[in-house]
């Protein structure tokens, strides 16, 4: 299950020309080609998907495999300020029309058959979720984490519910990743010090990764060794901060998600960026990674087979594999980080 | 003739030595790739800025002694604010701890590439505009007369001596109307 590849248009003119993508996907080169909107572009692909949709004037063409169907979403969103609405949809199961519909025109029809006129405020996706062949579509999109700043406060309200299973709480993929955490630790403690392990080698002077609930509220805390107080990992350095939440997010993803990050060496020293690398590229294969670096680190411990390399004309984007860059398919014995700086293509950069 | 050549600097470096290439070699072929080097070709690899040192070197000397048809072996530095004499020698020590088959030949920039642009007096304005930058750099230091490499930075400064002669640059090139992109994005 992934994105195979998709291409996007916003209202400003920027164009994204299709990009295909793998299990592993580091996006790479120059400041201002265009990476972070790439991921933007995703994002707002799949905030228009879902039900609580947030449409803004564009349009894309997105391909999907999910278990061995290949999917194609084409749409068309015009919005202006603070409403949007669809244009066109359509949706191809394995290169056949399995939904059409021309807002205009007035004009719906899935598998063939007529439809009566549907809003066009949500996405055929969402409007139609309980049908066999749209609902794994709009999963997929559910399942795009768009990882941030993990910004969050010192107390958290307790969230109620409960999960039987740890597959279960993973399938929870849409809700803020601090209520999966405090579940994690109720319900599934192995889980939480698994992580919990995994950031204490990263950082061995880290004790243990404890919860602490004070009436309705909640924090997220470490102990250190030689440190009086137990502090909350809102307290600790932005690296350790990010390292955690991260790790976190990792573990609780659930196989088939899409986890998006820009800049993945924001905020990490080379004491933990080599181990968040690595922590990824475990996850990788059941999981798809869209990630940005600019970092020598984290470009260089990514094999070259994953990078994928972005270059802006004015405003049309376009996207080359690393593996057709003939300047990298080369014996010399420079790190690839250095080659790729050297490759015209890179060179080119924004033009 | 083949020739390699690894650069500590950015992109200018590389443009200019491929420009003096071709006015000294003429149909002299710059190679995309280590592998493609044959018959009158030359390969380069710029550190783009990034930390340039002994690992880049040794990975140059693997790439000659790799290759085995290479004449002529360049690592092309800056000087900065070292001593030139003892520069080149740490540059040739670490290079032969690698046992290059062909001996690299250093070449330093004393103390950046822009110091030597500041050399050619084609490109400084002889009356620059009343209160310019230029004509207030020269006052201090006017590289028309005085040798660009002895260019100390200014007192107080806080930046390297390289970012000195750079700023220098830009302030020749805009009085004389010249705006490279690089330099654009500076100011």
């Amino acid at each position: 299950m992934g994105i195979l590849s998709f291409s996007y248009e916003d209202y400003s003119g920027w164009k994204l020309h299709e990009m295909s993508l793998g299990g592993m996907n580091l996006l790479v080169g120059h400041s201002g080609a265009g990476k972070t909107k790439i991921l933007r572009a995703l994002q707002t692909i799949c905030q228009s998907a879902g039900k609580q949709p947030k449409l803004v004037s564009s349009s894309w063409s997105i391909k999907i495999r999910i278990d061995g169907n290949y999917y194609s979403w084409n749409a068309q969103v015009e919005s202006d300020l603070g409403s949007g609405h669809f244009l066109a949809e359509t949706v191809l199961l394995n290169d056949k029309e399995l939904l059409f519909r021309q807002v205009d025109g007035a004009v719906s029809r899935f598998k063939g058959d007529a439809l009566p006129k549907l809003s066009n405020s949500f996405s055929v996706l969402a409007l139609l979720d309980n049908e066999d062949e749209i609902s794994p579509l709009l999963n997929v999109f559910n399942g795009i984490v768009f990882v941030d700043n993990f910004n969050n406060n010192y107390y958290i309200d307790v969230p109620s519910g409960s999960f039987s299973s740890f597959e279960e709480l993973r399938l929870t993929v849409a809700e803020n990743l601090y209520n999966r955490v405090y579940f994690m630790n109720k319900y599934f403690p192995d889980e939480f010090n698994l992580v919990g392990s995994q950031f204490i080698e990263i950082f061995p002077t880290v004790k243990s990764i404890m919860v602490m609930e004070i009436f309705q509220y909640w924090s997220l805390n470490i102990v250190e060794q030689g440190v009086d107080n137990v502090i909350s990992v809102r307290e600790s350095s932005s690296g350790m901060y990010k390292t955690l939440m991260f790790l976190f997010e990792l573990h609780l993803v659930p196989p088939g998600s899409v986890i998006l990050l820009d800049e993945i060496e924001n905020s990490l020293g080379v004491n933990c960026l080599d181990q968040v690398v690595s922590a990824a590229m475990e996850r990788a294969g059941e999981v798809q990674f869209v990630l940005t670096s600019h970092h020598p680190y984290v470009i260089n411990n990514i094999p070259h087979k994953y990078w994928k390399l972005v270059r802006r004309h004015g405003s049309e984007v376009t996207v080359v594999d690393a593996t057709e860059i003939r300047a990298l398919n080369t014996a010399s014995s420079h790190d690839r980080f250095m080659q790729l700086l050297n490759a015209p293509e890179f060179e080119e950069g924004i033009s | 003739m083949n020739c390699y050549f690894l650069m500590e600097g950015q992109k200018t470096e590389k443009q200019v030595y491929s420009a003096w290439m071709g006015y000294l070699f003429p149909g002299i072929q710059r190679r995309e790739r280590l592998e493609d080097l044959q018959g009158n070709s030359y390969f380069m690899l710029a550190g783009h800025g990034y930390p340039f040192g002994e690992r880049q070197i040794n990975q140059a000397v693997m790439d000659v002694n790799r290759h085995g048809d290479i004449q002529h072996f360049f690592i092309c530095v800056d000087a900065e604010d070292e001593d030139v004499e003892q520069k080149r020698l740490f540059i040739t020590e670490q290079a032969s701890r690698y046992k290059p088959l062909v001996q690299p030949v250093v070449v330093i920039a004393n103390c950046c590439i822009e110091t030597w642009f500041l050399g050619n007096q084609k490109m400084i304005v002889q009356d620059p505009a009343l209160g310019s930058r230029l004509g207030r750099l020269r006052k201090n230091y006017d590289v028309m007369t005085l040798d660009p490499e002895l260019m100390p930075k200014p007192e107080n400064s806080l930046s390297a001596r390289a970012r000195f002669h750079y700023w220098y640059l830009v302030a020749a090139m805009k009085e004389n109307g010249f705006f490279t992109l690089k330099v654009i994005r500076a100011w």
